[in-house]
C-alpha cells in the first residue's frame, strides 16, 4: 500500500499550520497549547481559534487533507484518555458529511479523521450512517421548515448498533444540532451508549 | 446541558420505505429505542414527524 502521508511530504515540504515550522503540518508545541474541553457526552482537543482554527480550516477548505493525521491523534488522546480511565468503547463511527459535499471537496473530513483515531487506538471503524435531504417539496414548507429540510438528516441502518458503545468523531461543533443529530441516529440503530470526540469546539 | 436542547425524532422504515414506527420527541443522547421489521432508521428535528405514522410511505434522496 501506498503511505499517502510519506507521498505528500515528499511533494510538498511540511509547515506547521499554527506556527509555519518546518516538518510538520501541525506541530507538537502547536498541538500541546489546546486545551481539552469537556461538556456532557461530547469532548473536544482545544477551542476553535489561534493554530487549531487555522490547521482546521486548511483541512476542511484548502483541500489539506493530510493534516488529518495531526487532527485526528488530538482528537485519539482524548480518547484514549477516556479509555485509560475505564470508559468502554467499542466502535468508532464518522458524524459522515452530505455525499455531494465531500463530492466537492474530495474527502469526507469526518471520515478521515474517524480513520486515524480508529487505528490509532485500534477500535474498529463503522460507518452505518449516511445523510438524506427529505424530498418534500420546499414550496410547502413554512421557513423555520425549510432551514430543517435543508439542514438534512442522518439516516442509519436499524440494528447495526446494538449493544454497543460508540465514540462518534467530527471536525467542529459550534451549536451541537448535528453531532446530537448524529448521536440520535446511533442510539435509534441500538447503540447503548455515544459519546462524541471532536477535534474542535466553536463557543 | 447546551447540546441537550436538541430533541429529535425517529422514523423507522422497513425495505419497502413504508414507516413501522414514529417515536418523536427523544433526548438524542440518552434514549435507545427500536422497531421490529425496521431496515433504517432517520432522524429529524423534533417535530418534523408530526403528522407521519406508521404504513406512510417516506420518500427521501442522498444529500
Amino acid at each position: 500500500m501506498i503511505d499517502l502521508a510519506a507521498v505528500r511530504d515528499t511533494l510538498l515540504a511540511p509547515r506547521c499550520a499554527g506556527c509555519g515550522a518546518p516538518g510538520t503540518w501541525f506541530c507538537l508545541v502547536c498541538r500541546d497549547l489546546c486545551e481539552p474541553i469537556v461538556r456532557g457526552r461530547v469532548h473536544a482537543a482545544g477551542t476553535y481559534g489561534g493554530a487549531l482554527r487555522d490547521a482546521i480550516q486548511r483541512f476542511k477548505y484548502k483541500g489539506e487533507a493530510g493534516l488529518a493525521n495531526e487532527l485526528g491523534a488530538l482528537v485519539a488522546s482524548c480518547l484514549a484518555a477516556d479509555l485509560a480511565q475505564g470508559v468502554a468503547l467499542d466502535v468508532i463511527v464518522p458524524a459522515v458529511l452530505h455525499r455531494e459535499r465531500a463530492r466537492e471537496r474530495g474527502y469526507d473530513q469526518a471520515t478521515l479523521l474517524a480513520e486515524v483515531v480508529a487505528r490509532s487506538v485500534t477500535l474498529p471503524l463503522v460507518r452505518p450512517m449516511r445523510r438524506v435531504r427529505r424530498a418534500r417539496p420546499q414550496v410547502e414548507l413554512d421557513r423555520a421548515a425549510r432551514a430543517e429540510n435543508v439542514r438534512g438528516a442522518f439516516i442509519s441502518v436499524a440494528g447495526s448498533l446494538r449493544g454497543a458503545r460508540v465514540a462518534l468523531i467530527d471536525d467542529v461543533v459550534t451549536t451541537g444540532a448535528t453531532i446530537a443529530a448524529a448521536a440520535g441516529a446511533l442510539r435509534a440503530a441500538g447503540a447503548r451508549d455515544v459519546r462524541a470526540y471532536v477535534v474542535a469546539f466553536d463557543e | 446541558m447546551w447540546f441537550m436542547r436538541f430533541p429529535i425524532d425517529a422514523v423507522f422504515v422497513d425495505g419497502a420505505g413504508r414507516v413501522v414506527r414514529v417515536a418523536e420527541r427523544l433526548a438524542p443522547w440518552r434514549t435507545m429505542i427500536a422497531a421490529r421489521g425496521a431496515r433504517d432508521v432517520l432522524e429529524l428535528p423534533a417535530g418534523a414527524a408530526a403528522g407521519t405514522q406508521a404504513g406512510d410511505e417516506l420518500l427521501f434522496e442522498p444529500a
